[in-house]
C-alpha cells in the first residue's frame, strides 16, 4: 500500500509519477526525488550516523535508483520501501568498504531541537543511546526497527520490501528489541 | 493466548497511537510484565530524531546532479541507439518537461529567497559564499531550455565574471569619464595603492573570475554551435565581446600594475572567444562575420588610437596586435565569402594585388606602432586621418611620441577582407559620397558628414541594405573644409571614380 507523503499529493498522482518515471519520464523522477529525498535521508543518517556519509548514500540511492527502476513492481513494496532497501544494501556496502569511521554528528543537530535543556539533555541522553544501539544491531532487525519506528511502515510494508512474511517481520522485530536491550545494558 | 511477539507489537502499537497507557498494557499481561517492560520502554523510546533531515542546498545540488546524469544517460543511450540528434530526450517533451522546470523555478526560489542565496549573491571569488553562487548558477542553467536563453545565460554570468573583477579591483561598474574628470581618476588610483597590502590575494581573485570568464565564454560558444538559432547565437556571443572590452579597456585605464597582465590574458580570452564565434558564423554567413568583424577591429583601432593619444605605448602595441590578428581573421573569413554561396558575382579577389589597375592605394599596410615624433599629425586623433590628402591609402600608422605626448595615427585603414579604406577628408557641407568595389565586388562608401565627421560604411557581404558604419568624429574642426569624396580601393579592386 502507498502511504499518502503529502496531503497535496494523492496516492492516484504517486502512482503516476511512478508509472511514467519507469517509462523513463525523468521529471516523474525528480518529483519522486522531491518527495522521497527526506525520507530516505533520515534513514541512512540513522544507519550510519555521519552526514557526509549520509548525504554520499543517499544521493548514490537516487542513482542507483534511476538506473533499476525497470525493475519496481509496486504490486510488491512501496516505492519508499524500495528506495530504502536499495539504500540499505548501500549502507551494507558502505560498512563493508570501512568507510564508517567519520565522527558521529548527531549530537550537535539534536541537541538543536529547542527544548527545554534539562529535559532535552536527558531525554538526548537516552534516545543516543538507543541510536549507538540500533547502529549495533544485525542488518535485518536493525532494518525492520527503523522501519517500524523510524518510517512508520506497515508490517504489510516491510514484508514486502524484506520479501518476508507479516510473521516473519514480527519475530525479527521481537528478537530485535530483545537484542537492542543486551547491547544497552551492556554498553551504558 | 496470543504469543509474546503479538502481544509486544500490539502494546507497541497501543501505546505509540496514544490508546493505553504502558502500566495499562503491563498490567493486562501480569505475567510477561518482566519480559514485556524493558523492551516496550525501548520501543517507545525509539523516536524520529526532530531536526535530522537533509539541507535546502544538498537537496537542490543532489537533484541538479540527479538531472544532469539522467539527461547524459539519456543522451548516451539515444546516441547508441543512432538516434541523436535528431530527436530530443522525450523528457523534455510536454508537460513532464514543464513540471521539472516549475520545481527547478521553486527550488531557485526558495534557494534565492535565503539569506545565505542572497548574500552570495554579492560574493567574490575566494569568498566562503562564492561556491554557493555557481551552484545558483548552475541551477539556472538547468532550469534553462531554450537554446537561444542558454547561450544568453552563459553571457550574463560571463558579464558576471567582468563586474566580480571590476569589484576586487574596486572600480565604479560604469565607465569613468577620463577625458573630463581628472579627479575621478586621481581619486580611483589613490584608492587603488591603498589596496596594494593584499595585492596577492586580489591577484588570486581576479584569476579565479578570469578562469571562470573563459568557461562561460567556452560554454555560450558551445551551445550556440548546438543551437538552432546558431547565426543568432554567434552573432550574440561577438556583440557581447564587444561591450566586453570596453569594460576592460575601462578597466586598464585605472587598474594597478599588478593586474595588467591578467586583463591582458582576459582581453586574449575575449578575442579567442569572437574568432571562434565568428569562424562558426563564417560557415553559415561569411558576410555577416566579416562585418561583425569590422566592428571588432575598428573598436581595438579606436582604442590604441586612445592608448596612443595617452602615450603609452605597450598598451597600444597590445592592442594593435589585437587588431592585427584580427585583421588576419578577416582575411580568412573574406577567403570563405568567396567561397561560400553568399559570394558575389563581381569577384576580383584571385587576382594580384599588384597587378590592380586603376587603384588609388599603394601597398596595404598593416598598422604599426612608431616611436617617432609625429606631432603634427594629431589632428583629430582617430584612425583616419581626415586630413589626410586622397590618394593614399588608409592604413592605421600609431605613430607615437612619448616624450612629446602628442601621438598620432597616420591615414589609412586597411580592412579585413585585403580592401584599402582611403582617407577622407570632413565637410560640413551635405553628405557626399563616392562608390569602389573592393576585392570581393561589394561597396565601399565613405561619406563626409555635415557634424565634420567621415562616415565608412563597410557593405555586408550577406546583408547590403545593412552595412557596417564606423563613425571618425575629429576632436578639432579640420581647417580644410572640401568634400570628403573619395575612393575605397581594394588591393585585389580596380576603384572607380565617382
Amino acid at each position: 500500500m502507498q502511504k499518502q507523503l503529502d496531503s497535496r499529493v494523492t496516492t492516484e498522482e504517486i502512482n503516476l509519477l511512478i508509472e511514467k518515471a519507469i517509462g523513463g519520464d525523468a521529471s516523474a523522477f525528480g518529483g519522486l526525488y522531491d518527495m522521497y529525498v527526506d525520507r530516505v535521508y533520515r534513514h541512512v543518517y540513522y544507519r550510519v550516523g555521519s552526514i557526509p556519509d549520509t548525504e554520499d548514500i543517499t544521493q548514490q540511492t537516487f542513482f542507483k535508483a534511476w538506473k533499476v527502476i525497470g525493475q519496481y513492481k509496486k504490486t510488491t513494496a512501496s516505492f519508499l520501501a524500495w528506495l530504502i532497501k536499495i539504500s540499505h544494501n548501500l549502507v551494507i556496502d558502505h560498512y563493508r568498504s570501512g568507510k564508517n569511521n567519520r565522527a558521529v554528528d548527531i549530537d550537535s543537530i539534536d541537541l538543536a531541537s529547542g527544548n527545554d535543556p534539562a529535559q532535552s539533555a536527558e531525554s538526548h541522553y537516552e534516545k543516543e543511546q538507543i541510536r549507538k544501539a540500533i547502529r549495533q544491531l544485525k542488518g535485518e532487525q536493525q532494518q525492520v526497527i527503523l522501519l517500524r519506528f523510524i518510517e512508520d511502515f506497515s508490517y504489510a510494508e516491510i514484508a514486502a520490501s524484506l520479501d518476508k512474511s507479516e510473521g516473519a517481520v514480527r519475530v525479527i522485530l521481537h528478537r530485535g528489541l530483545i537484542e537492542l536491550k543486551k547491547i544497552v545494558e551492556k554498553d551504558p | 493466548m496470543d504469543n509474546i511477539e503479538e502481544i509486544l507489537i500490539q502494546c507497541i502499537d497501543d501505546i505509540k497511537a496514544g490508546k493505553i497507557e504502558l502500566a495499562e498494557c503491563l498490567n493486562q499481561h501480569p505475567d510477561l510484565r518482566q519480559e514485556l517492560e524493558p523492551l516496550l520502554r525501548m520501543a517507545i523510546n525509539i523516536n524520529e530524531p526532530l531536526t535530522t533531515g537533509p539541507s535546502a542546498q544538498f537537496k537542490i545540488s543532489t537533484r541538479v546532479k540527479l538531472m544532469e546524469e539522467i539527461y547524459a544517460d539519456q543522451v548516451r543511450k539515444r546516441e547508441r541507439k543512432g538516434l541523436w540528434p535528431l530527436a530530443k530526450p522525450y523528457w523534455l517533451a510536454g508537460w513532464s518537461r514543464a513540471v521539472t522546470t516549475v520545481v527547478a523555478v521553486l527550488l531557485v526560489i526558495v534557494i534565492s529567497g535565503t539569506g545565505v542565496a542572497y548574500a552570495a549573491q554579492s560574493s567574490l571569488p575566494g569568498d566562503n559564499l562564492y561556491p554557493v553562487k555557481l551552484n545558483t548558477e548552475q541551477l539556472q542553467r538547468v532550469i534553462t531550455i531554450d537554446d537561444a536563453a542558454e547561450v544568453d545565460l552563459e553571457l550574463k554570468f560571463a558579464s558576471t565574471r567582468l563586474d566580480e573583477i571590476e569589484a576586487i579591483l574596486g572600480l565604479p561598474t560604469e565607465p569613468v569619464e577620463v577625458v573630463a574628470s581628472g579627479f575621478t581618476l586621481n581619486f580611483t588610483r589613490t584608492y587603488l595603492e591603498e589596496m596594494a597590502p593584499d595585492i596577492v590575494s586580489k591577484e588570486e581573485k581576479i584569476a579565479l573570475a578570469i578562469s571562470g570568464y573563459e568557461k562561460n565564454l567556452n560554454l555560450a560558444i558551445t551551445k550556440a554551435e548546438k543551437s538552432s538559432k546558431r547565426e543568432m547565437a554567434m552573432e550574440a556571443i561577438t556583440l557581447n565581446i564587444l561591450d566586453h572590452f570596453n569594460r576592460l579597456d575601462s578597466l586598464e585605464d585605472h587598474m594597478p600594475e599588478f593586474a595588467r597582465e591578467l586583463l591582458t590574458q582576459t582581453k586574449e580570452i575575449a578575442l579567442n572567444s569572437h574568432v571562434r564565434a565568428m569562424q562558426n558564423l563564417a560557415e553559415i554567413n561569411p558576410g555577416r562575420a566579416e562585418q561583425l568583424n569590422r566592428e571588432v577591429m575598428g573598436n581595438r583601432l579606436n582604442r590604441a588610437n586612445t592608448e596612443a593619444a595617452n602615450s603609452n605605448g605597450a598598451l597600444a602595441g597590445n592592442t594593435q596586435q589585437e587588431y592585427e590578428r584580427l585583421q588576419q581573421f578577416g582575411k580568412e573569413i573574406t577567403g570563405a565569402a568567396i567561397a561560400g554561396p553568399e559570394t558575389p558575382t563581381t569577384d576580383n579577389s584571385d587576382k594580384p594585388a599588384d597587378t590592380n589597375q586603376n587603384t588609388t592605394s599603394e601597398t596595404p599596410q598593416t598598422p604599426t606602432t612608431q616611436s617617432k615624433g609625429n606631432a603634427g599629425d594629431t589632428a583629430g586623433n582617430n584612425f583616419i586621418n581626415t586630413a589626410e590628402p586622397q590618394g593614399q591609402s588608409i592604413s592605421p600608422q600609431i605613430s607615437l611620441d612619448n616624450n612629446a605626448a602628442e601621438p598620432s595615427i597616420t591615414p589609412g585603414q586597411q580592412v579585413s577582407d585585403g580592401s584599402t579604406a582611403e582617407s577622407g577628408q570632413t565637410d560640413p557641407g551635405p553628405p557626399s559620397q563616392s562608390n569602389t568595389t573592393d576585392n570581393t565586388g561589394s561597396n565601399t562608401t565613405v561619406t563626409a558628414a555635415p557634424e565634420g565627421t567621415v562616415v565608412v560604411a563597410f557593405p555586408g557581404q550577406g546583408d547590403p541594405d545593412n552595412p557596417i558604419v564606423i563613425t571618425v568624429q575629429p576632436a578639432e574642426p579640420p581647417a580644410d573644409n572640401s568634400r570628403a569624396d573619395q575612393n575605397i580601393g581594394g588591393s585585389g579592386s580596380a576603384p572607380t571614380e565617382s
